[in-house]
């Protein structure tokens, strides 16, 4: 196991991570989703060592965690906290020091793709322009475990694929592992092994995704067949002007009794009527 | 420890540049327009604040802490590193102001030469500079803000500049080295009891 937490208990005025548990193989892609203020960037931070937990404990690598460990994971920061006043040049000679297999070759070629003016002041890039040297650097040292909090926010569509098809290339030989926390679901339909859904510090549904879209489907019905035997078989639903649209585990079941259309349900989708679910 | 200097020293080099052409600006105002009631001793007072304060500043405006800290360093370490580049800037302070003050008097024409510093005015400047990093540093790393905890140390820096001057002044010689070895011990001695305070605290800092 690349990342094993166990029981991560973290406490704040007015919001708990309660009891947090999960774990992450080698060679996998997990996506953390939520909503805002979930706890995503919590875990991110406990991991980084930014917080420090109120219990609980996670292993790295299979080891106790560690400050040297650190030399092992890439990271990147949804918000940035590089000074806006240094050179990207600059920034990367702070951050290649601190790493024992950095790679310049590897930062250059990254730097050339995705076109890093290494001479200017960070202030005067824009935020996808950040995000892109941020990546870079992530990328530079052969980490074994990338964790990234919002990596493709400020990302256009075009830098995002090709962000994507990175990820996909860097766990190719299965001994290197992402760590993802994104809203932006599609990106994880793409490349996620495994998902992890979190709302107000407790895991929801924690899931390889291939198993998670296969188990819901999204069926739409029928305005008078959404009956209170319909929507107690359903995670959740919505009522328009013609008609249903729910989340469900048992569509096969539905379709017997009522007539749906039904479709895969997209993260989205899930996230969405799973929260709602909840809500009520 | 050294690579979060070098992380530091790289993120305030332009204010380094700065600190240079300061200490340049205040000898040739010094020296050209004879001005003569400013005393050496300013040189050693302010030049070394200047990079240093220009560090913390940048690094609270940006939160860069949150990636020092995500780095693969020790917090310890950090803590170590900023202790050691206040006394880096003061000892560069000092070369600085003996290159200046060796200019003078090699070049009498371009600039008024200069009497070399007393052993006395040394120690009445670094002793409280030291103090000074060494309440402010704590102060900074619970806090994470820099305002309050450098107006604390200015504070204690007057102070002690000022019982460090009353404790010195007309002293016999051999009283004054007796003082002087004491306050010496005393400084370091504060200073390392900071360092180890400020570890305590910067270990149990959460960055949120």
């Amino acid at each position: 196991m690349i990342l094993e937490i166990q029981s991560l208990r973290k406490e704040f005025k007015g919001f708990t991570l309660q009891n947090v548990s999960f774990s992450m193989e080698e060679g996998c892609i997990t996506g953390l989703i939520g909503r805002n203020g979930a706890g995503k960037t919590t875990i991110i931070k406990l991991i980084m060592g930014l917080l420090l937990p109120t219990a609980g404990t996670f292993k790295l690598f299979g080891e106790e965690n560690r400050v040297s460990l650190r030399d092992r994971i890439g990271f990147v920061y949804e918000e940035n906290y590089f000074p806006e006043t240094s050179t990207l040049k600059q920034l990367k000679s702070i951050t290649k020091s601190f790493y024992t297999e950095w790679d310049e070759t590897v930062f250059q070629k990254y730097a050339r793709r995705f076109n890093l003016p290494l001479e200017k002041k960070l202030k005067a890039l824009s935020s996808g322009t950040r995000k892109k040297f941020s990546l870079a650097l992530a990328l530079s040292h052969h980490a074994e475990l990338l964790i990234f909090d919002e990596p493709t926010s400020g990302l256009d569509p075009v830098m995002r694929r090709e962000f994507l098809d990175i990820l996909k290339e860097y766990i190719e030989d299965g001994r290197r592992s992402v760590l993802f926390s994104t809203h932006i679901t599609t990106d994880l339909e793409q490349i996620a092994d495994y998902i992890v859904f979190i709302d107000e510090g407790k895991i929801i549904t924690d899931a390889p995704k291939d198993e998670l879209l296969d188990k819901y489907r999204l069926i739409k019905g029928r305005k008078e067949d959404w009956t209170s035997e319909i929507q107690e078989l359903c995670c959740g639903g919505k009522l328009h002007e013609f008609g249903f649209e729910a989340l469900t585990e048992h569509a096969d079941l539905i379709a017997k009794k009522i007539a749906i259309q039904s479709e895969k349900a997209s993260l989205e989708n899930i996230m969405f009527y799973l929260l709602e679910k909840k809500d009520v | 420890m050294f690579k979060v200097m070098k992380a530091d020293l790289i993120s305030v080099e332009r204010s380094i540049i700065i600190f240079l052409a300061y200490e340049i600006t205040l000898v040739l105002i010094w020296n050209i327009f004879m001005v003569k009631d400013i005393p050496i001793i300013i040189i050693f007072l302010l030049t070394p604040m200047i990079p240093i304060l220009n560090l913390y500043t940048m690094e609270m405006n940006a939160e860069s802490d949150k990636i020092l800290n995500s780095f693969p360093a020790k917090r310890s370490a950090i803590v170590a590193a900023r202790y050691l580049h206040s006394i880096v800037f003061l000892i560069l302070g000092f070369i600085l102001g003996y290159v200046m003050i060796f200019l003078s008097r090699t070049i009498p024409v371009v600039v008024k030469p200069v009497a070399w510093p007393t052993y006395y005015k040394i120690l009445v400047i670094s002793l409280p500079e030291l103090v000074m990093a060494g309440v402010f540093l704590p102060l900074y790393f619970f806090t994470g803000k820099y305002r309050i905890p450098g107006l604390t140390g200015i504070t204690f820096f007057v102070i002690v500049f000022w019982g460090v001057s009353k404790c010195l002044k007309n002293l016999p010689d051999k009283e004054f080295v007796i003082n002087s070895i004491m306050l010496v011990v005393a400084t370091i001695l504060f200073y390392v009891i900071s360092y180890f305070v400020s570890v305590c605290i910067y270990r149990r800092r959460q960055f949120y």
